[in-house]
């Protein structure tokens, strides 16, 4: 028994009936009112006297603002205000990104100011109806004189792009950091000596988070003090922020999440429309409420991934990875959003050795603005960057050195560990990497997969077979100060759990119930897991980054421990703090190609996560299930387009191509379990896993289905025009 | 998106519907399911000042199938044509476009009449009607009219159909069962982008006549009459339909392109799907 294992067993035998909920699929808790119809989102709300507002965008990618004339929109029928940059002016500014690496998001603006992507906040109008707001919105006059406009990210570098942030920035370049093991000398030694260097550029493509509920905000000022109801996954983190843009004490301020539909990263940030809509019903001393559209979501919500990779490993003659190089472009979008910069140089670049023992890396990291959508977190947020990019490039080792891309992966695994340190200075918890690869393999009958592939191939039928290794940093960050939960017990003997995370569908209703039945020694029945609110949750984080099972968790089971240890009602207790988990998994994929019409049919996904240990294995299914639709978006049909100026191509769900249920496949799951040194309950982060885990599965099957064709590398989404193009162009080599 | 203000009028019947259209001050336009309208509508890309609701005249939503021939009414919905017991069985390609339009719920409230009136090009059951040679019956308040569909159809979004008028009518003529659709899917819309709706008679083991028309590629349906000039007479082996298809994929119609999908490639999907409905439509001929 670990010391984990021990910690965790000791509180459940301290109390009178150790029944173990932990560890049983036990079904939501919360699905029942919200299946029914009962859910209460922002939209669902009103108040008296509620107002409602409309954003007026910027329709142009990059303009200056020669005047804004908002005199008949201010005298359309209902309106009671019109708001600009003016009216603003007072609050401060949005939290951006540390050490001041570029510009944060303005909130509005005024005439003399740029816009800098199509969608931008320009005005705000407030009115006693939604439509109302939407007619007289577009009554808000703007003279807008064009300027040229650059979307891609290695073109937004190059010296001749136009410039959006004139004066601030080395051209449009925020950061240009490089990522190396020693002084570069060690990686420049393994290239020399490498037996080969296998290199690609390759694109992780710009994705739209597409929560089933968009973004919305209801404002209810009350004298000096604030309740903002908000889908949000930080409802803290609003306070705090909103406390001090508006100089208001943050005990004033009460922040609400209610039900929120969904977030994956894109509703961790506070919006400068959100923000915009606040100040309004202050200014009016009236409740406001805005709820996003769907097009509009397309354009004001922040979007994910954007980045160029040219990448390269040195490989010694037996297939073993000595050095990973190269140069990654990122795009941060038009304004940088708090975490963006992050993403890229804690989140990704370090992440690239992966599930492997790689000698050394040098890697240059260059993030730049473009007239695009601010990028922030989405699911994965670097992590499925980096797994891409390297199991790209594994399997073109494979193709290089003439070895089974499976073999590659087994001659490079970190053996099974407590305890790792990867060149690129992350230390990963524990890891048996091996464990899942055999696992998801046998799973999937990988020597009868190949011999069928070999089969089909002799009719001309396109098989292929893809594999993803990863691992997934979560739990607490540096900088994450963990979660507190307290806990109370009613006279009846009933329990009430009030936590810091802030959950958007992940089912901790129902988790962290089961933490607290066992820990308390009571029914599952009996205990009620309440979130999201300020007033009630006094101390809270949210939920991002796949932390609420260590950061959330471990403070319920040692609130609960408190609890029994103090006799009394109530308790509160803190995670432990310092805890960066690392889960891990094998995900392998058997696609099938249409040669007549390249389209990609995805046979099967086997998924194997280690999670280390399990509370609910229907959540972390359910996890597992979400991420792997996304993660098959992303691979084959999903990609905000803009055209040559900068207008969205995709900014509808008749062009932005989520997979509906009939293009998500079934998935079969494993699990391999090494549990976390790192906290009593020995678990990991898993809520991104699927996203990280089957994209690269499914690219480097499809190109392994192509291989007759000789066809090195397509980029992502693999669309069925891409894909027959290639094997059009491409000689038959068999 | 919301939209702009207008009017509404729940119609009583169709004679009230003729004269609310020709009556009616500003922009007049006739609402049957609104799958395509309303949509339009909340974009602000269409703004009619009154909306003259036909969606509940009873009298044009009844479906009709006698040996001759099929009578659809206009604002019969795609639900009804799927659930009616002859319609499928009279129209195998029907039920084949039927099974993979849209969804659930916009075959619920869509109507057949309302495919056709809105033209859009990549749609799948005008693709059908055209390789049918379905006739439309249109009133106006002094008269009616009859067209053939390959005259009414007349380019994006683009039809026959004069302001004050409303389609009430869509006869089928019969046909054998050697019919099929076959469509590729746009991920995003699944509107196609390409369908192909292949019917054809076989007599005494030869293909006595071919029917195929295309959506989806071009700005409107069309007839790919170079195919079936040169399927006719020919016997239904692989090497006809073969040759069929790639007389499809060359008809000089003008493609479509966007992020999507660009020309060549609608064209090329074009002759895939010719030959996969082809082969479908003749098994189904051969052994229906």
């Amino acid at each position: 028994m670990t010391g984990a294992e021990a910690r965790a067993g000791g509180g459940a035998a301290a109390c009178a009936q150790a029944v173990t909920m932990v560890g049983k699929a036990v079904p939501r808790s919360e699905d029942a009112a919200l299946v029914a119809g009962q859910g209460q989102f922002v939209d669902d709300l009103t108040v008296p006297g509620l107002l409602y507002a409309h954003v007026v965008r910027s329709p142009h990618a990059h303009a200056r603002i020669a005047a804004i004339d908002a005199a008949a929109a201010r005298s359309a029928p209902g309106v009671a205000g019109v708001f600009t940059a003016d009216d603003m002016r007072g609050i401060g500014p949005l939290p951006g990104p540390p050490d001041g690496i570029g510009p944060a998001l303005p909130l509005l603006r005024a005439p003399g100011d740029r816009v800098r992507w199509v969608g931008e906040p320009v005005a705000l109008v407030v009115a006693d109806g939604p439509a109302r707001a939407a007619d007289a919105a577009e009554l808000v006059e703007v003279d807008y004189e064009p300027l040229p406009a650059v979307t891609d990210p290695v073109r937004a570098a190059a010296p001749d792009a136009p410039v959006l942030h004139e004066g601030l920035l080395a051209g449009n370049v925020c950061f240009r950091r490089r990522l190396t093991s020693g002084d570069g000398g060690d990686t420049a030694a393994a290239f020399a000596a490498a037996r080969y260097r296998v290199g690609q550029r390759m694109i992780s493509q710009r994705l739209a988070p597409v929560a089933l509920e968009p973004r919305g905000v209801l404002a209810e000022p009350a004298g000096d003090r604030l309740h903002v109801r908000i889908g949000t996954q930080r409802p803290h983190g609003v306070r705090a922020w909103l406390s001090q843009m508006f100089g208001i004490p943050a005990d004033a301020v009460r922040v609400t999440a209610g039900d929120v539909g969904g977030g994956f990263g894109a509703k961790g940030p506070l919006y400068p429309d959100q923000v915009a809509v606040i100040a309004a019903a202050r200014l009016l001393g009236r409740p406001v409420k805005w709820i996003e559209e769907r097009g509009e979501s397309f354009l004001a919500t922040t979007h994910g991934r954007d980045q160029v990779a040219d990448l390269e490993m040195a490989v010694s003659a037996d297939g073993t990875i000595l050095a990973i190089r190269g140069t990654v472009h990122a795009s941060m979008g038009a304004y940088l959003t708090p975490n963006a910069a992050n993403t890229v140089l804690s989140r990704m670049a370090p992440l690239l050795p992966q599930t492997y023992d790689i000698g050394s890396i040098d890697v240059e990291l260059i993030g730049v603005v473009a007239n695009t959508t601010p990028i922030g977190p989405y699911r994965g947020a670097g992590r499925p960057e980096a797994a891409y990019y390297t199991e790209r490039l594994v399997d073109l080792v494979a193709l290089e050195t003439g070895l089974d891309p499976a073999e590659v992966r087994r001659r490079n695994f970190i053996p099974p560990h407590s305890g790792h340190r990867t060149c690129t200075g992350q230390h990963y918890d524990s890891g048996n990497y091996r464990a899942a690869f055999d696992t998801a393999l046998a799973l999937a009958g990988y020597e009868e997969l190949r011999r069928e592939q070999r089969r089909a191939r002799e009719r001309g039928q396109l098989i292929g077979i893809g594999m993803c290794c990863f691992v997934e940093p979560g739990g607490i960050m540096p900088g994450d100060p963990g979660d507190r939960a307290t806990v109370t017990r009613d006279p009846s003997g009933k329990v009430t759990v009030a936590v810091g995370t802030s959950a958007h569908g992940q089912g901790h209703r129902t988790a962290f119930a089961q933490l607290a039945a066992d820990a308390l020694g009571v029914p599952f029945e009996d205990v009620t897991v309440i979130f999201g609110d300020t007033a009630a949750a006094p101390f809270g984080y949210g939920t991002f980054g796949s932390r609420s099972a260590v950061a959330g968790g471990t403070a319920v089971v040692r609130a609960c421990q408190a609890l029994l240890a103090g006799g009394g009602t109530t308790a509160t207790a803190a995670a432990e703090t310092g805890g960066v988990t690392f889960a891990s998994g094998s995900y392998l994929c058997v696609v099938e190609v249409d040669p007549d019409t390249g389209r990609v049919r995805i046979d099967r996904v086997i998924a194997v996560d280690d999670c280390g240990r399990v509370i609910n294995p229907l959540l972390v299914e359910g996890q597992v299930h979400g991420g792997v639709a996304q993660g098959v978006g992303q691979a084959l049909q999903e990609r905000v387009c803009y055209d040559a100026d900068g207008q969205p191509l995709s900014a509808s769900l008749l062009d932005y191509a989520v997979p509906a249920a009939t293009q998500v496949p079934f998935v079969e799951t494993g699990r391999v379990e090494t549990l976390s040194p790192l906290n009593p309950l020995g678990v990991k982060g898993m809520g991104e896993s699927g996203t990280i885990g089957v994209t690269p599965a499914v690219v480097n099957a499809v190109m392994d289905a192509l291989r007759p064709y000789g066809i090195r590398h397509l980029d992502m989404p693999l669309t069925a025009e891409k894909v027959w193009t290639a094997i059009q162009g491409a000689r038959q080599v068999y | 998106m919301y939209a702009a203000e207008f009017g509404y009028q729940r119609a009583g019947s169709v004679v009230h519907a003729l004269a609310a259209l020709a009556d009616g001050a500003g922009e007049v336009k006739v609402l049957a399911g609104g799958q395509s309208l309303l949509p339009m509508m909340k974009l602000r890309l269409a703004m009619p000042d009154l909306l003259v609701d036909i969606g509940g005249l009873a009298e044009l939503a009844t479906i009709e199938v006698s040996p001759q021939r099929t009578v659809l009414g206009a604002v019969a919905t795609y639900r009804s044509l799927e659930r009616d017991p002859l319609a499928g069985k009279a129209f195998p390609a029907m039920a084949d476009a039927l099974a993979v339009l849209a969804d659930p719920q916009v075959r619920a409230r869509g109507t057949v009449g309302g495919a056709v009136a809105h033209a859009d090009p990549a749609a799948d059951l005008p693709a059908v009607l055209l390789a049918l040679d379905a006739e439309l019956t249109v009133a106006r308040r002094s008269a009616t009219r009859t067209v053939p569909i390959d005259q009414f159809l007349r380019g994006v979004f683009a039809t026959d159909l004069a302001e004050d008028e409303v389609l009430t009518r869509i006869t089928v003529p019969a046909a054998g069962p050697g019919q099929a659709y076959q469509k590729f899917e746009q991920p995003a819309s699944h509107l196609p982008l390409a369908g192909v709706c292949a019917a054809v008679e076989v007599t005494e083991g030869v293909i006595s006549s071919a029917r195929i028309a295309v959506t989806g590629v071009a700005g409107r349906p069309f007839r790919a009459r170079r195919a079936e000039r040169a399927l006719a007479g020919a016997p239904p082996d692989p090497d006809a339909l073969r040759s069929a298809a790639a007389l499809v994929r060359e008809e000089p119609v003008q493609p479509l392109q966007d992020q999507h999908a660009g020309g060549q490639f609608r064209l090329h999907l074009a002759g895939v799907l010719a030959g996969r409905a082809l082969a479908r439509a003749v098994a189904r001929a051969v052994r229906p």
